[in-house]
């Protein structure tokens, strides 16, 4: 594998480059409040994420505070709840924050950090996507066998 | 030794970097969003059978003397295909708005193209802004449900 040293660290975070300049989107006032009002958006909906986070919390204890071996049950089950929305809660926020700072202050490493928090998030949600729905292609699948179909 | 990297530039043009984050994220949004055309559509059938059931139950009910039962069953099934089509429909617009997000957005990074790359991010925008008002006309609609259901409990108990 060849390396190349005397490469900048930056590369591709060159905004005012002129090399790069050339080829990318002119980042106009409008697409700018395009993104603020999502990062607000995405705000509201993380708080509201971390609302829901901490009732699942909340309900966690007291399912494990029951004891038994239903309350043990009942507490894996929603520790993997929280497990799957934690992320995807996470990500809407790091988004939200960073597109927002990248906005105000002017700031391209923000708006990357932003955006790949974006990419990151939608390729969480279509991979649980697609894990569903394998889940119920095999639900469908074992009930067609056992109805002897 | 010369110092090369750079601090971070103002934000006027999108990046090599930004180009490839945005490429895989209009991927995942599409196949999203086609996966619920799916599910809008198989909702939209459970919807039509639903419709067709509902319109059954005040048949079969006939012989009940009762008129105001008769009545609250077909007011019910009407209702729920109401409320049914509100959501689909929302659904839809809401969507589409994601589709098109994607559409617009690998367009614009396929043939540069700076109208649809403002397209798309408008449409983003409008994705978002159309699920946070929905999400808070259903919590007003649950606050309200509360204090209409808490006021008429206190009534009842002072009945």
């Amino acid at each position: 594998m060849e390396d190349n040293f005397n490469q900048p660290l930056d590369t591709g975070f060159q905004a005012d480059d002129p090399s790069h300049s050339s080829s990318g989107f002119r980042i106009t006032p409008e697409v700018r409040q395009f993104w603020k009002e999502s990062a607000n958006w995405g705000m509201f909906f993380s708080v509201l994420g971390f609302l829901y986070l901490g009732m699942i919390l909340l309900s966690f204890l007291s399912l494990t505070a029951l004891g038994g071996a239903e309350g043990a049950m009942a507490g894996i089950m929603t520790l993997i709840a929280l497990a799957i929305v934690a992320p995807i809660i996470w990500l809407l926020f790091n988004f939200s924050r960073y597109t927002r700072k990248a906005v105000l202050y002017d700031d391209s490493a923000a708006a990357h950090v932003g955006f790949a928090n974006l990419r990151r998030l939608f390729h969480l949600v279509g991979i649980l996507i697609i894990i569903v729905l394998v889940f119920y292609g095999v639900v469908l699948l074992i009930g067609l066998i056992s109805i002897g179909l | 030794m010369e110092n090369t990297f750079n601090i971070p530039g103002g934000l006027n043009r999108s990046t090599e970097l930004m180009h490839q984050d945005w490429a895989t994220t209009a991927y995942w949004a599409n196949f999203i969003a086609i996966v619920n055309y799916i599910l809008l559509g198989l909702g939209a059938f459970a919807l039509i059978l639903l419709s067709a059931f509902a319109s059954q139950l005040p048949g079969v009910y006939d012989s009940m003397d009762n008129p105001i039962a008769y009545y609250m069953l077909a007011g019910g099934g009407a209702l729920s295909i109401v409320i049914g089509l509100v959501f689909l429909g929302l659904a839809l617009v809401i969507n589409t708005f994601l589709f098109r997000f994607a559409r617009r957005l690998k367009t614009a990074l396929d043939l540069h193209d700076q109208d649809a790359f403002e397209t798309a991010w408008f449409n983003f925008r409008n994705y978002l802004r159309w699920n946070g008002i929905s999400i808070l006309v259903l919590i007003v609609g649950y606050i309200v449900l509360i204090v209409a259901m808490a006021s008429a409990l206190s009534g009842l108990r002072e009945f």
